[in-house]
């Protein structure tokens, strides 16, 4: 597996992060070629069911789409491992329920995929195994990176999740929030990958770079690689 | 046995002669209808003796048979906090001169807690209440007990609750009432009301009711302070602190002056000038507003009362109830946007018998010289608005069947009757109702169970219980009608409370930020998850927080008068305008009742066009919609204000056809469907969804901690469009925005009007004042959402390859 472009069904963008080329999927997945995995953070699976318990109403089917999703990725890059960077649940998953059945089922139809989680704040006591997956605690190496749930700094450079960053662009008075991946010199975190929760409005400092998802495509923020810092404050993004 | 027994009223009256009054015939009149009557609606003007006229027949009552500690007698609910403790104190002077045994208790969201115990359990013969506390009250058991020995409730300032959907909760709780104490007395007190038999029918619903009236209300007498040059106001001014030097001179030469704004962040600001100036003591200042600590506004409205303060800047915190005989001229900065309001405004100032009302109107941007005219005319022809009562409001419904549920376990068929009992919802289909209660039960439409919900669940012999603790501790802390965003207390180091603002205005702030509150300039100190820690700042420059909900709509009676004052007005105000609208006539055009006028402008990037019929606000938003269906390109952006509407297109728009798009009445889906309007329903759904308790509030305190347990109305919308397409309040919501911000029949009514009307195309080469004032607006919304996004996102993408 190399590069997602040609026949590639969505626009992905690549970026450099401790010395290894990164691809960002649109659709809010990172994709690492040397190593043949696919990144995910954040999916907070049945946190409808928790919003439900609590007298919200929200219907079925986003956990569904959202791992319908996942597979439409990894049936497009075929990689060797599935990397969740916490918060894979939002809640303790209960027998039976249907949102851990359809997780049950994806597992099943990619029997041969390797998966591994660390550990997110809202799964820090779930028993991974019971959901056929590795658990990798807190946090893992990977050799050039590390893997973590929450941005606290360590020595090696960390790709994690927990912040749901989200990019709010304006133009004149019309705005759109995008998720986004926000990249920093030593820090890359990744854009939640559930639809069901809102996000954290983020910019990009000095020597950072935004990648927003718009659906079909991902769109480097700001625009141009060697803009010079100091024109930032000028563009649109806020 | 008759409702207030002779011997009952006879010793009133002698207990009233010896304190030195004699009651005026409308309320002798007021206690002898309750005897036939089970609803009374009493109209009389701020002054006129209304808590005597209302309370009179229960204290006879009483008196007839004197007991102690009777328990619960008579509910009282007023619409202000700021009207509850003065109806308190002067309820239970009444008490005190009849010389009965009752126990007055105020229960609003500022009461103590003991007060709210004592509430709670009954322990009070009078009860003095909000709409909200109210409801609050019914969702528990022991209160419900207590309201069975009830004898009446009484609703003060009826107008204002009359149109909105806390009058419909007031409905409801009443319908509730009457089921415990079916003998129950209705009465509504209202100064100035545009349709009393309406009024009246809402409180009755179905039963007898009768009107009585006082003696004639006040003439009112008008004063505009002109500007100089109407050119030299600011067009987006509505702050209008220019006008200070001009009316400075008034203020010092009256004993007292009571400044009325139109918003909380006006207010402020207008305090604060006004501090900076005054040649007197600064303490005979004050600042009166919503967001203010309680004991601060306690202690303004003493002030007024005693005379002591000389000017109080305030915002319709005060402009009902309150009796304020010391305040001698009112004053109204910027355009009052209503005539009842007005009238009501007008009527605070010092109350002698035969004078009339004055109001000193300080206009703040060029037109509300036309809007001030507007209202010389409309009150001239004895026009006042009429509040059209609210029916079928779902989302108040779910809560209120929440709220009833919690008390007690709830029968589905008992419930509809009572509820169907209401005028507002008289006409309850069975359908709506059942769709209510799954939702409620199951989450979704009637069909679709959403797993694990859990809200109301049925208990053994099917009646309707909270689902758990957890469900009825929620709902509580969610009760009411009125929304914002969440307020969060602000407090000075030692604890001292100074007010509150909303969270998302502090979420812009970093510490050693200064910000103006309650006319203090503060720096904050720190933002704990439940409060504000601040420290008084000394002479730095403050941003003043913007409430939500600050700006005031015109009334339509008020727009209507607007193209009625340009033909036919006259008066001082026009007079004044005469060079502006002499430069929108030399600019672009003036249009006459018949004509209406549209302006094009090209920008970079985009064009304007202004369409200009003089409907008021709501009725131009749902035109902005039907020509963003009919016409093609589509617009993207538009904004209404009170003259008209704008409308921003990314390429030329197609004048041509603007004619023929007014040519035929609207359908439905062409004000709101696909994509179209989105932002509206959206933004309604956000009401609907809070009202109905779909969402959760944060609790006071939680902070951050249950932040994973709550989801925006944004979302919700998303996710339930996709996948529950027929949910209740979905759908609701959509009838209401066709209803309410699109006003549908209204609509109608306009394009019939203007497709006649001839168009007047101009293409002014700078902006007209006309245009200038819309332009200026800031309250804008994307037509569409989605088509929003994809603009932002293809101009994002045009950047990317050109860097």
């Amino acid at each position: 597996m190399g590069d997602p472009a040609g026949a590639y069904p969505v626009k992905a963008s690549s970026f450099r992060f401790a010395g290894e080329t990164l691809w960002l999927d649109p659709r809010r997945a990172v994709w690492w070629p040397r190593g043949s995995s696919v990144l995910v953070a954040d999916l907070h699976l049945g946190k409808a069911r928790i919003l439900r318990e609590r007298g919200i109403p929200v219907p079925e089917g986003t956990t569904c789409a959202d791992l319908q999703r996942l597979a439409a990725i990894l049936e497009a890059l075929r990689p060797k491992r599935l990397l969740i960077l916490g918060d894979l649940v939002h809640g303790r998953p209960q027998p039976g329920q249907l949102w851990l059945e359809h997780w049950l089922d994806f597992r099943r139809r990619h029997r041969a995929l390797e998966i591994a989680a660390v550990r997110g704040n809202h799964d820090h006591r779930l028993d991974f195994s019971a959901m056929a997956i590795e658990d990798w605690g807190t946090c893992a190496d990977l050799g050039p990176f590390r893997i973590r749930h929450d941005p606290s700094s360590e020595q090696l450079p960390v790709l994690s999740g927990h912040v749901h960053p989200v990019a709010k662009l304006r133009l004149g008075r019309l705005s759109a929030r995008f998720p986004c991946l926000w990249l920093r010199p030593e820090h890359a975190v990744l854009p939640a990958f559930t639809t069901l929760a809102g996000g954290y409005p983020v910019r990009a400092g000095a020597r950072e770079r935004l990648f927003l998802c718009l659906e079909d495509q991902v769109l480097p923020w700001p625009p141009g690689e060697e803009r010079d810092q100091s024109t930032r404050a000028r563009t649109a993004l806020r | 046995m008759s409702f207030a027994p002779s011997c009952g009223i006879d010793r009133l009256n002698s207990r009233l002669a010896a304190a030195g009054f004699a009651p005026f015939s409308f309320q002798r009149e007021s206690w002898h209808a309750l005897e036939s009557a089970e609803a009374v609606l009493i109209l009389a003007p701020t002054g006129a003796g209304k808590t005597l006229a209302a309370l009179g027949a229960f204290l006879a009552r009483a008196l007839a048979a004197p007991r102690r500690r009777e328990g619960l007698r008579l509910l009282w609910v007023t619409p202000l906090r700021a009207l509850a403790a003065d109806t308190a104190r002067s309820a239970a002077e009444w008490v005190a001169t009849a010389g009965i045994d009752w126990r007055v208790v105020l229960r609003s969201g500022d009461a103590t807690e003991g007060a709210k115990r004592r509430a709670r359990a009954g322990e009070a013969e009078l009860l003095v209440t909000t709409p909200e506390s109210l409801t609050l009250l019914l969702s528990h058991e022991g209160f419900q007990r207590a309201c069975g020995g009830l004898w009446g409730v009484v609703c003060d300032e009826w107008q204002e609750l009359l149109g909105s959907k806390r009058g419909v909760l007031v409905e409801l709780a009443i319908a509730r009432l009457r089921r415990l104490a079916p003998r129950l007395r209705a009465i509504a007190l209202s100064a100035s009301i545009g349709d009393p038999e309406t009024a009246l029918a809402v409180l009755a619903a179905g039963r007898e009711g009768r009107i009585v009236r006082a003696d004639s209300a006040r003439p009112l007498f008008l004063e505009t302070l002109l500007p100089p040059d109407p050119l030299a106001l600011p067009w987006a001014g509505h702050l209008g602190l220019e006008r200070l030097p001009e009316l400075l001179p008034r203020l010092t030469a009256a004993e007292s002056s009571l400044l009325f704004t139109n918003t909380r962040a006006q207010a402020e600001q207008w305090y604060a000038a006004l501090h900076s100036v005054w040649p007197g003591d600064p303490t005979e200042l004050a600042l009166h507003h919503g967001s203010i600590a309680p004991e601060r506004r306690a202690s303004v409205e003493e002030g007024l009362r005693s005379g002591r303060l000389r000017a109080v800047v305030a915002t319709s915190s005060l402009d009902l109830g309150v009796d304020l005989p010391k305040v001698e001229q009112v004053v109204q900065i910027g355009s009052p946007k209503g005539l009842a309001r007005l009238l009501q405004r007008a009527g605070r100032a010092r109350h002698r018998p035969g004078a009339p009302a004055r109001i000193i109107l300080v206009p703040t941007h060029p037109w509300e010289l036309l809007e001030i005219a507007a209202a010389r005319l409309a009150l001239a022809e004895g026009r006042i608005e009429a509040r059209s009562p609210l029916r079928l409001c779902l989302d108040v419904l779910a809560q209120h069947l929440t709220t009833l549920a919690l008390a007690e376990p709830l029968d589905p068929a008992e419930i509809f009757a009572e509820v169907r009992g209401t005028h507002a919802f008289a006409a309850l289909e069975e359908a709506d109702f059942a769709a209510i209660l799954a939702m409620l039960e199951h989450g979704g439409s009637a069909l679709g169970r959403y797993p694990g919900f859990a809200r109301l669940r049925r208990n053994g012999d099917g009646r309707l219980v909270p689902a758990s603790a957890r469900v009825a501790r929620d709902h509580r802390l969610a009760i009411g009608t009125i929304l914002g965003d969440e307020l969060v207390p602000v407090m000075l180091l030692n604890g001292r409370r100074i007010g509150e603002v909303e969270s998302r205005f502090l979420a812009r702030l970093l510490p050693g930020d200064c910000f103006q509150l309650g006319g203090e300039s503060l720096r904050l100190v720190a933002l704990r998850e439940d409060r504000a820690l601040v420290r008084k700042a000394k002479g730095e420059s403050a941003v003043v927080p913007r409430w939500a909900g600050g700006r005031l709509p015109l009334s339509s009676e008020l727009g209507e008068a607007l193209l009625g004052a340009l033909d036919r007005g006259e008066g001082p105000e026009l007079e004044a305008a005469r060079p502006l609208l002499a430069r929108q006539a030399m600019l672009s055009a003036l249009p006459r009742p018949g004509e209406l006028l549209c302006e094009c402008y090209a920008l970079p990037e985009a064009w304007q066009l202004f369409v200009f019929p003089f409907a008021g606000r709501d009725l131009h938003a749902g035109l902005a919609a039907l020509l963003g269906a009919r016409l093609s390109p589509p617009p993207l952006e538009f904004a209404v204000n009170d003259y008209g509407l704008l409308l921003l297109f990314g390429e030329e728009p197609p004048l041509g056809r603007l004619g023929e798009c007014l040519a035929r009445p609207p359908r439905e889906e062409e004000l709101i469907g696909e994509g179209r309007l989105d932002a509206l329903w959206r933004r309604r759904f956000h009401e609907n969804a809070q009202i109905a308790g779909l969402l959760r509030k944060a609790p006071p305190g939680a902070g951050q901690g249950l932040r994973h347990l709550r989801l925006s109305s944004r979302l919700l919308f998303e996710v339930l469009r996709r996948h529950d397409p027929g949910h209740p309040m979905l759908r609701y919501a959509h009838r209401e925005t066709l209803e309410q911000d699109l006003a549908l029949s209204g609509i109608r009514a306009l394009v019939e009007r203007l497709g006649k009307a001839r168009l007047l195309l101009e293409r002014p080469r700078q902006l007209s004042p006309l245009a200038l004032s819309l332009q200026a607006e800031r309250l804008r919304a994307p037509l569409d959402p989605r088509a929003v996004e994809q603009r932002v996102k293809q101009w994002a993408i045009r950047q990317g390859r050109t860097p």
